[in-house]
């Protein structure tokens, strides 16, 4: 047998080979992608700063105090959240179709966005002032316990023995998106004008406002789902067969779907906590990154990563320019992209979703 | 071995499987055969783990199943499904490479196994295309391949086991002999090998042993002239049939008479 597949193996070295130097330069041109996403959106705005002060900035030699200071403290944290917020959006994204075996799943779409978004409002209304010293800390953690719940019920609801069937999932979906948007509403109804304020935030979602110094607690935990996630790509992989399949390739499925759906509830709950939902990210990205690289988790997940970063940066910099002086709302943004995005898809797929 | 004891499935009020033992042995090529329903797929999913035993217990190599660690259980056996359906365009020599997922090998020797499976499998000829765009039968060759190299022969590892739900199912005859041939060779080179075959013929010219269900229940476990008798396939599969010696002398060939009506009726009858 070994002799025969002696030609074999040689193919299939260069089959491999081909693709993984395809892979990696996909991986480079997506990392250089974010990096000039990030140099233009810490160039761009209301006072333009070109892209070589901005990097004499970034390395110390800037002469110029006031577009340093621009740079590094308005616009720096601001680029470095934009980047964090991606690329938890993109992975938990990547990481829900890979779960549910199923192209359409996004955090925004079934749900899991609007359930942090409202595990947010529930501590800003309810709490009100008095949630104010440890507001930074409180809001991620209740937007991942309202992320958390949505993520179960969806599980619990769409995958019946080992299967999830879209029609199920969006259904989920639309059911926990209106029970949200029912609580989000009712607290709107009793929230004081500058509560009010903070819930437009939430519900359309911006990068803008917030006190850099509050999103440490966020920015960790988004950091934690962004470098966890990628490494269950394997178990992903094996879930492409299916569940029972998986478990005969010795993955614990159990334990792994609770790790996923933990940290997918870790990702998508501190990305809302700091700039409200922001949709399609989780949907758009990873397709992306699928056309480019293929379904191999080990590679589709840091592309994701990294697009993911680069593509809410470039909305972020349409957001600020588009209206000026005044600012777009990033979600009304990432929507009005996605949303289109996502007709295309199921036009392309209208065969495989009818039931 | 792998060795089922006193097997049951209690759905509801229904026994899926009732007090089945079986055992399946290194060097062995097992073909379970039945009628539909039979609870054929329910026992291999008990042999593999994958279902809760309402009655009774699985050991592989005298340990009980559930004490196992599952990537062990994974290193000493591979299971085929009957559907594989791949959501996304993964290729074939990806899906294949699946197989070597439970080891932690090199590069290299994982491409070496991965290589030699397709071609055990006759896979290799889709390399570098994605698995959706290939028939029903070139997918199931692709698993097969994924299967194959899961539990690919290593010297020093313990004896390993391949279940196979239906693999034939969507194949042409030369490549169904084909798999039937390269489960076969597995099984000459030590492992031990369970297929679900509807094919009577195929099975009896290719296995070892048979073992027949009928409702749930084991009714004959032997060589194929055993098992394959006038009054067996009468008896589950409810056909009059001629069984004839093949010429080749490897097991009987069976030839079923056009199906007479009266012995539906009394199949009914008597369910």
């Amino acid at each position: 047998m070994s002799a025969a597949a002696l030609p074999v193996a040689a193919r299939l070295a260069t089959a491999v080979g081909r693709r993984q130097r395809r892979r990696l330069f996909v991986l480079g041109a997506a990392a250089l992608t974010l990096l000039l996403a990030a140099l233009a959106a810490l160039g761009a705005g209301a006072m333009a700063i070109p892209p070589g002060e901005v990097l004499r900035t970034l390395l110390g030699l800037s002469t110029d105090p006031f577009a340093a200071s621009v740079v590094l403290d308005l616009r720096l944290p601001r680029v470095l959240t934009g980047i964090l917020v991606g690329a938890a959006l993109a992975l938990a994204g990547a990481a829900m179709q890979g779960l549910f075996r199923n192209p359409l799943a996004d955090p925004g779409i079934v749900g899991v966005s609007s359930g942090a978004a409202l595990g947010a409002v529930i501590v800003i209304v309810a709490l009100g002032e008095a949630a104010e010293p440890s507001r930074a800390l409180l809001l991620p953690l209740a937007a991942f316990i309202g992320a958390l719940l949505a993520t179960l019920v969806i599980q619990q609801l769409a995958t019946f023995e080992g299967r999830t069937t879209v029609a199920m999932l969006l259904l989920a979906g639309i059911a926990i998106n209106s029970i949200a948007g029912a609580g989000l509403g009712l607290a709107a109804f009793f929230s004081t004008d500058e509560q009010l304020r903070d819930l437009t935030f939430w519900t359309l979602g911006s990068l803008a406002g917030t006190d850099p110094r509050a999103l440490w607690p966020a920015a960790t935990l988004m950091v934690v789902a962004i470098v966890a996630l990628p490494l269950l790509a394997r178990v992903l992989d094996a879930s492409l067969l299916g569940e029972r399949e998986a478990t005969h390739l010795g993955i614990n499925v159990e334990r792994a779907k609770l790790l996923l759906i933990t940290l997918v509830a870790l990702g998508t709950g501190a990305a809302v906590a700091a700039c409200g939902i922001i949709g399609f990210v989780g949907l758009v990205v990873p397709h992306l990154a699928r056309l480019l690289v293929g379904a191999d988790h080990r590679w589709l997940m840091p592309v994701s990563a990294l697009l993911g970063g680069a593509l809410l940066l470039t909305a972020d910099i349409g957001a600020r320019l588009l209206v000026l002086p005044a600012e777009l709302p990033i979600g009304i943004l990432t929507s009005a992209l996605g949303g289109p995005f996502f007709l295309a898809l199921l036009l392309a797929n209208r065969r495989r979703f009818t039931v | 071995m792998l060795a089922a004891h006193r097997v049951g499935v209690l759905v509801g009020r229904r026994w899926l499987i009732e007090s089945i033992s079986l055992t399946l042995r290194p060097g062995e090529l097992l073909v379970v055969l039945g009628p539909n329903g039979a609870g054929k797929s329910t026992l291999l999913a008990c042999l593999s783990g994958a279902l809760r035993l309402s009655t009774g217990s699985v050991t592989l190599d005298g340990q009980p199943l559930t004490d196992i660690d599952p990537k062990e259980q994974a290193r000493r056996r591979a299971v085929l499904a009957q559907a594989n359906v791949v959501p996304v365009p993964v290729h074939a020599e990806e899906i294949a490479a699946l197989g070597r997922l439970p080891y932690r090998e090199s590069a290299a020797h994982s491409r070496t196994v991965v290589a030699a499976a397709m071609t055990a499998a006759d896979a290799d000829g889709f390399i570098g295309r994605t698995v959706p765009t290939l028939s029903g039968g070139e997918q199931q060759r692709v698993h097969l391949a994924r299967g194959i190299g899961q539990v690919w022969p290593e010297p020093l590892a313990p004896p390993r086991y391949l279940l196979l739900d239906e693999p034939t199912s969507s194949l042409d005859l030369a490549h169904q002999a084909q798999v039937m041939a390269t489960a076969r060779a597995l099984a000459d080179a030590g492992h031990g090998v369970l297929a679900i075959l509807h094919d009577l013929n195929l099975a009896a010219a290719t296995a070892d042993r048979l073992v027949l269900l009928d409702g749930g229940r084991l009714v004959a476990d032997g060589a194929p002239a055993e098992v394959l008798t006038q009054a067996t396939i009468a008896e589950v599969f409810g056909l009059a049939a001629d069984v004839l010696a093949r010429p080749d002398g490897r097991g009987p060939f069976v030839v079923p008479h056009a199906l007479p009506p009266r012995l539906i009726a009394d199949r009914r009858a008597t369910a």
